[in-house]
């Protein structure tokens, strides 16, 4: 429709007296954005319109303008009564942030509590580690000592097994071992139970004596745990030890014969 | 407007704006008397229209931020505030007397005898007594009344179509006589 079709039509003085429907007064106002001159149009319709209603003008009582403008002081009063509002609002904020912060210590005391609940948790659990690696470790070496002691064992109660007692040949000391000699296998043990811890460079060597002749049966350790392997022997009318620089010798050194002791 | 400012509307509007009391008070000085004759116009009670006019200038205080002077105004934007007002409350008295029946329009011709008289004010009131009846009443409907334009229609029992163009002519008539006598 042309603008000035649509000014001619009255709407403008409809939206000026409010006589529009809602429809109406939504198209009139988006118009009044495009056309300056529906703008100017209504300025006109406004102002005669304020003109006429003027034209009614008629004094109040004169009593009226203290009353009113009184009136208007306890509304200013409620005014700044409403502004506690606002401060309630602010009030309402400061709740908010002083909640916030309060959440932030708790959480922040919350996560150090954790935290070093935490470091506690990992520091047991590292220690169970350890005591659960060190009882492995100590099952192992029971193990190991249990399968030889079981192996020893064996050994003793071996029906083939015969046991030579070795004496100290200085009837003053109580130096003792005892050999275990299998007859079938010629599998030969020494058990030491009483010997002096030898001088550094020296080790103990075990002899069987065949005929009066030394035979070489090899070098043990002193060792508190169980018997140990030496050299197998198919026959021995006796058994010697001497003590002999590291390694053993060919001979044995008779003057440091240390015990003997002789096949039954 | 024949009024005497003794201040800009821009100042006036800054001092309301601030919330200064002096604001109101020269509004009250300078409006007060045709905002009470709309209103009575409206309402058709002194004493009715005593409160609607302490309700307005309550109203124009504490909702002046709604005031768009670009839309328009000032006195216009206080003229719709008191007419609404007016309007509301001539609408809950009616439901509050509708056993009584009493229309608006009986009342007219009573009020016009009560309204209080301004000398100054007789040239600008001819035209209120001279404007065509049937000018008069379409203006007086659907502005003072608050009828839509199809109330109107209905209630002056013309097409939708002329009261648009007869409202336009109405206002048409106003402007040639406010022109004239400027």
């Amino acid at each position: 429709m042309d603008i000035k079709e649509y000014i001619n039509s009255g709407v403008v003085e409809m939206y000026a007296m409010h006589a529009l429907n809602p429809q109406e007064k939504a198209e009139f106002e988006q118009k009044l954005l495009l056309y300056p001159e529906l703008k100017k149009e209504l300025q006109k319709v406004q102002e005669s319109l304020d003109d006429y209603s003027e034209s009614h003008a008629s004094n109040p009582r004169p009593e009226l303008r203290a009353k009113i403008l009184q009136s208007i002081e306890p509304e200013v009063a409620k005014k700044s009564k409403v502004l506690p509002i606002r401060e309630n609002n602010s009030l309402t904020y400061k709740y908010l942030i002083a909640a916030c912060l309060a959440a932030l210590v708790v959480s922040t005391f919350a996560s150090w509590f954790f935290y070093s609940r935490w470091n506690e948790a990992e520091d047991r659990y590292s220690a169970l580690l350890n005591d659960k690696n060190q009882l492995a470790k100590n099952y192992n070496l029971v193990k190991n000592e249990y399968d030889r002691n079981v192996n020893d064992l064996i050994v003793m109660r071996d029906q083939q097994s015969t046991v030579i007692q070795l004496f100290s040949t200085d009837t003053t000391k109580n130096f003792e071992a005892r050999i275990y000699w299998n007859k079938n296998s010629h599998e030969s043990y020494i058990d030491v139970l009483a010997l002096p811890i030898p001088d550094e460079g020296k080790q103990y060597q075990l002899w069987a004596l065949v005929g009066g002749k030394p035979i070489d049966a090899g070098v043990f350790e002193i060792t508190l745990s169980g018997i140990q392997r030496v050299k197998d022997i198919p026959a021995a009318d006796a058994w010697a030890v001497t003590l002999e620089p590291k390694g053993g010798s060919v001979s044995p050194t008779l003057d440091q014969m240390y015990l003997l002791g002789k096949a039954s | 407007m024949g009024r005497q400012t003794k201040i800009e509307e821009d100042d006036l509007i800054q001092l309301l704006v601030n919330r200064d009391k002096r604001g109101i008070e020269i509004l009250y000085d300078n409006y007060s008397s045709a905002l009470y004759g709309v209103i009575n116009r409206i309402v058709q009670n002194d004493e009715v229209a005593e409160d609607v006019l302490q309700e307005t200038f309550l109203k124009i205080w504490n909702n002046f931020a709604q005031y768009d002077s670009a839309k328009g105004r000032l006195f216009t934007w206080m003229v719709n505030v008191c007419r609404n007002l007016s309007i509301d409350k001539v609408r809950s008295k009616e439901i509050v007397n509708q056993n009584k029946n009493q229309s608006i329009e009986s009342a007219v011709s009573i009020s016009d005898h009560k309204t209080s008289y301004d000398p100054d004010l007789i040239g600008v009131r001819d035209i209120v007594k001279n404007l065509e009846p049937e000018y008069k009443q379409i203006i007086d409907l659907l502005f003072f009344e608050g009828y839509s334009q199809s109330e109107a229609a209905e209630k002056l029992n013309i097409p939708l179509g002329t009261v648009k163009t007869r409202s336009r002519a109405a206002i048409q008539r106003l402007r040639n006589y406010f022109d004239s006598s400027k």
